[in-house]
């Protein structure tokens, strides 16, 4: 405030920005994160690195996309943690077991009752979206944490798999089983939520 | 049990397949003993359609609808200023 002129468009510049894209960013961050006060704390931390790094923004890139990419390393890391503290709280490995036993025989066929079913009322995220959305919004919410931070960073970090086992401190075949066991978890809830008809 | 291992992909095996196949292209084995399964599979192929769907709808996430952010605009102007 008190840095005279230059100091004085910088900030007028840094408050146009978020005024134009405090909307957007929370409204990404919040559909990634279970709890809204927490994503709404990474849109923050998000404009104060934005702030203290402005004048290292040489504006090759817009702002916009300068600010997602900040908010998508804060996600990160708000996964990275979240994984570690899981695995440090344990139960996951429990969990795990009772998983795939549930799922799958010994011989890793489907049991009767957890085989996919073809059933067209499932699954249908072109007939009725929002119901789609309200069954994988759910569903995302209801993992335990460590299997919701295998899924988000498949999409954070673009599919960069040693990227992904790096962050989470997982080797390649820890990871594609967490990951697998996440997708089958959310695949049967989603099932539960959406299928109308009888097996 | 030898059958399954050597032959024939599991389930649970498949499944794994089918996810880790988003990140790179499988090794030939592998690659075979999917395809082998798939074709025999009802469950499986139903399974590989419904998280197509998902990941479809992961990539391109619904947006959250709640519109106010004016608390949260005052308290990133607050934080800086």
């Amino acid at each position: 405030m008190s840095e005279g002129r230059g100091g004085n468009e910088r900030e007028v510049r840094f408050t146009g920005w978020v005024k134009q894209f405090t909307g957007e960013l929370a409204r990404y961050c919040r559909s990634r994160v279970k709890d809204p006060d927490v994503a709404d704390d990474l849109v923050q931390l998000t404009f104060v690195v934005a702030w203290e790094g402005l004048d290292r923004f040489a504006g090759e890139s817009s702002p916009r996309t300068w600010l997602f990419s900040i908010l998508k390393h804060k996600l990160t890391d708000h996964y990275r943690k979240a994984y570690r503290e899981a695995e440090r709280l344990s139960g996951a490995a429990q969990e795990n077991d009772n998983l795939e036993a549930g799922l799958f025989d010994e011989v890793g066929h489907w049991r009767p009752h957890t085989a996919p079913m073809d059933d067209d009322t499932a699954f249908d995220d072109e007939k009725d979206p929002e119901r789609m959305d309200r069954a994988l919004r759910h569903c995302l919410d209801a993992l335990p944490a460590h299997w919701r931070s295998a899924i988000e960073m498949k999409y954070l970090l673009d599919k960069d798999a040693e990227a992904i086992q790096e962050a989470l401190g997982l080797s390649a075949t820890n990871y594609w089983q967490q990951l697998h066991r996440a997708k089958l978890k959310l695949r049967k809830c989603i099932e539960e939520r959406t299928i109308t008809g009888k097996r | 049990m030898g059958i399954h291992n050597t032959l024939l992909t599991s389930c649970q095996k498949a499944t794994e397949l089918i996810e880790r196949r988003e990140f790179r292209p499988l090794k030939g084995t592998e690659r075979l003993g999917l395809w082998l399964h798939m074709r025999v599979c009802k469950a499986c192929r139903t399974y590989e359609a419904q998280s197509a769907v998902i990941d479809r709808m992961l990539e391109k996430r619904p947006h959250d609808r709640r519109t106010s952010v004016a608390d949260l605009e005052e308290r990133i102007l607050n934080n800086i200023s």
